[in-house]
C-alpha cells in the first residue's frame, strides 16, 4: 500500500481508543493500526513507556494520554521522561481528559445526550473534571434510559455508569464530528496537525 | 521424550498443518478455534497405545466414529493423516518418525482402517515399519483395522513410542468433583481427565516419593498461598479413604487443619497441576490452567510450570490451553511456545510469530502484547447485545 503507515496505538481505555481511531481516519492519511494497546489506566501506560520508546524502532508509536491533574503537558513529558521523543514516537496529551473532545462536539453531544446545545461548555479542556461534566449533562437528559446507562447509580463509589464507555464509544464512532470538536479543543486541533506530519 | 514436530491433514478442524513444538506449549486462540481439539489428537495417540482398552477402532469410536474425527473441510481426500517426530531433549536431532493416515472401511461394516502407518528411525534413517506395503498386509487385510502401535508383537522394535503415547496425561481438574465424591463416583473416565482419582493416584505413591513431591509443592505454593503449611497426606481411619491436608496459620496452633473438600478451588487446580508434572514421565497436557485463580496467580503459572518441570525426575513436556493474557504475559514466555490458532473458512491453521512480533519482543513487549492483541474491530460492540 503506497502511502500506508502501520503504527502501534497506545490508549488508556476504549473510548481513548475510539476517539483516535477516529481522528487518525481524519488525518487524511493512510494510517494502519497494526496493533492497540489499551493499557487499562495511566499507571500501566507511565511503568510501560520505555518499552514503547523501544518498541517504536520496529514500529512507529502513538501514544495518547490524559493531563489529568498535571498543571500542563510539557510538565507532565518532563516528569514522564519523554521530553524528547525519536521521529518514531508520537505522543500526545489530551486537555484534562478524553471527555472534553467528546465534548469538544457541542452539537452532535447535544444532540446525542437530549439535551440543549447550550448547555455544553464551548471551552472543555478548561473544565477541571470533564468527566463529571459529562455525567452530569447526561443526567439532565431527556432519554432516561440513556442517563441510566451512563450515570452511576445513586450512592455508587464508582464516577461511571454500567454502560459509560459502549454508549460513549459507538457515539464517537457513528456521530462525533473531528472538525467540530477540533475548534473547540484545541489540544485535539495539535494532535491532528502533528498526526497530519508525523514521519512525513 | 519430547514431540517436537506435529503434522495433521483432516483432524476435526485442522486440514492441514505442521507445527514445531518445544517443552512448554502454549495453545492459544479464539473460543471454538481448535485448541482442545489439537490436545484431542495427543490423546487419540494415547487410546491407540495404551495397554488396557486401547486401540485404533475403539479410539476412533469413541469420538463418534469417522465422521466426528475427519475434518468437514475434507472433500477429495477422506484420509486422516497424523504425524509426529519425538527427540530426547529439545534442540537435539528427533529420534524418531511415527506417521498414521486411517480412513473409513468403505464398504460393509465401515470399519475404520489403515491406509498408511510409518515408523522411522532418524538415527540410522532406517524405515522399521511400511504399512500396508507389508506382505502380511496384502495377504490379510483384516490386520489394517489395527495400528501395529497398539501390538506388543507388532511395536518390539518402537516400544519407546508407545509407552510414550501410553503415558500421556490429560488433566482438566474440576475442584467440585474432587470435594463432592457422591458427583462422580458411579463413572469414572478412563485416564480420569477430571482429576477424580486424583487423590487415589496420590495414595498409591511410595510414601517416600509421595512426601518428597508434597514438600516441593509446598514450597512452590508458597507464593500463591502464603498462609498453607504442612502440606500432607492422611487417611481416614475409620475409611480409609485417602486425604490431603494442610495447616492454615491461625493463632491457636491446631485449628487450622483442614482437608482438601476446603481447599479453594484454585488451590485445588494447582495441585493437581503440579503433582501431575512431578508425576509421569510423558507428555502433559493442561487445559485452561487459570481457571479460578486470581490474575496475579496466573501470572506465575509458567515460572511455577518451569520450576517444578526443572525439578521432576523426568522433565515432561507441557502442552497448555489457555484465554488468558495474564498467563502469557510473564516476560520468559518465548515466541516460540506458543502456537496460535486462528480459524478460517478453510479450517484452523497456526500462525507463527511475524518477523515484526519478535522485533517487538525483541524490544521489550511481552508474548501477550506482541500475539495475542491485534486489533480486533470494534469486538466489544460486536459482542454487545444492547
Amino acid at each position: 500500500m503506497a502511502g500506508a503507515l502501520e503504527i502501534a496505538l497506545v490508549v488508556e481505555d476504549a473510548l481513548s481508543l475510539a476517539l483516535m481511531e477516529k481522528t487518525l481516519a481524519h488525518t487524511g492519511r493512510r494510517y494502519v493500526v497494526a496493533r492497540t494497546l489499551v493499557e487499562r489506566g495511566v499507571g500501566n501506560m507511565r511503568k510501560s513507556v520505555g518499552k514503547y520508546l523501544g518498541a517504536s524502532r520496529v514500529l512507529p508509536h502513538v501514544v495518547l494520554v490524559d493531563l489529568d491533574q498535571s498543571a500542563c503537558a510539557v510538565q507532565l513529558r518532563q516528569q514522564w521522561g519523554v521530553a524528547n521523543l525519536p521521529d518514531s514516537m508520537l505522543f500526545r496529551v489530551a486537555v484534562r481528559e478524553a471527555e472534553a473532545w467528546v465534548l469538544a462536539d457541542r452539537l452532535g453531544f447535544a444532540e446525542f445526550a437530549g439535551i440543549p446545545p447550550g448547555k455544553v461548555s464551548s471551552a472543555p479542556e478548561s473544565l477541571p473534571d470533564p468527566k463529571q461534566e459529562l455525567v452530569n449533562l447526561v443526567r439532565r437528559s431527556r432519554n432516561k434510559r440513556l442517563a441510566a446507562e451512563i450515570v452511576p447509580a445513586l450512592g455508587s463509589a464508582v464516577p461511571i455508569g454500567p454502560l459509560y464507555n459502549e454508549r460513549l464509544c459507538s457515539f464517537v464512532r457513528a456521530h462525533w464530528c473531528v472538525d467540530a470538536a477540533m475548534a473547540a479543543a484545541p489540544s485535539l486541533a495539535r494532535t491532528v496537525g502533528r498526526l497530519q506530519t508525523f514521519l512525513k | 521424550m519430547l514431540i517436537t514436530k506435529l503434522k495433521l491433514q483432516n483432524w476435526r478442524n485442522f486440514k492441514k498443518i505442521e507445527v514445531d513444538l518445544r517443552e512448554r506449549v502454549f495453545v492459544i486462540g479464539p473460543n471454538a478455534s481448535g485448541k482442545s481439539n489439537l490436545l484431542d489428537v495427543l490423546r487419540f495417540l494415547r487410546d491407540i497405545a495404551k495397554p488396557t482398552g486401547g486401540g485404533l477402532q475403539r479410539a476412533v469410536e469413541k469420538r463418534g466414529g469417522m465422521t466426528k474425527v475427519r475434518c468437514l473441510l475434507a472433500r477429495r481426500d477422506p484420509e486422516v493423516f497424523i504425524e509426529v517426530e519425538l527427540a530426547d531433549r529439545i534442540d537435539t536431532p528427533p529420534l524418531w518418525r511415527y506417521g498414521l493416515a486411517f480412513r473409513s472401511e468403505g464398504k460393509g461394516k465401515q470399519r475404520v482402517v489403515v491406509s498408511r502407518e510409518q515408523v522411522q528411525d532418524l538415527r540410522s534413517n532406517t524405515v522399521l515399519l511400511d504399512r500396508p506395503n507389508h506382505p502380511e498386509d496384502r495377504a490379510d487385510p483384516e490386520r489394517l483395522t489395527e495400528t501395529s502401535l497398539e501390538q506388543v508383537n507388532a511395536n518390539k522394535d518402537f516400544r519407546d513410542i508407545a509407552q510414550f503415547f501410553a503415558g500421556l496425561t490429560y488433566l482438566h481438574l474440576v475442584p467440585q468433583l474432587l470435594k463432592h465424591a457422591e458427583l462422580g463416583a458411579t463413572s469414572l473416565l478412563e485416564g480420569d481427565p477430571f482429576g477424580q482419582s486424583f487423590l487415589e493416584r496420590i495414595a498409591k505413591t511410595s510414601e517416600r516419593t509421595r512426601n518428597s513431591r508434597l514438600k516441593k509443592i509446598e514450597a512452590a505454593l508458597q507464593a500463591c498461598v502464603p498462609n498453607m503449611r504442612n502440606l500432607k497426606f492422611s487417611r481416614d481411619e475409620a475409611t480409609g479413604t485417602p486425604h490431603l491436608e494442610a495447616l492454615y496459620e491461625h493463632w491457636r496452633p491446631d485449628a487450622g487443619w483442614q482437608r482438601e473438600d476446603q481447599f479453594s478451588d484454585g488451590t485445588l487446580r494447582l495441585l493437581g497441576i503440579m503433582w501431575s508434572l512431578l508425576d509421569g514421565d510423558s507428555l502433559l497436557l493442561l487445559e485452561e490452567p487459570e481457571l479460578s485463580l486470581n490474575e496475579s496467580i496466573v501470572r506465575q503459572i509458567p515460572p511455577l510450570l518451569w520450576q517444578m518441570q526443572r525439578q521432576a525426575k523426568h522433565r515432561r513436556q507441557v502442552f497448555v490451553t489457555t484465554h488468558s493474557e495474564a498467563l502469557l504475559e510473564h516476560s520468559s514466555v518465548d515466541p516460540r511456545d506458543v502456537l496460535r490458532l486462528v480459524p478460517s473458512a478453510e479450517g484452523t491453521c497456526v500462525a507463527p510469530a511475524t518477523a515484526q512480533e519478535l522485533e517487538l519482543v525483541a524490544a521489550g513487549y511481552n508474548v501477550a502484547e506482541a500475539m495475542v492483541r491485534k486489533p480486533q474491530r470494534h469486538q466489544m460492540t460486536q459482542l454487545s447485545i444492547f
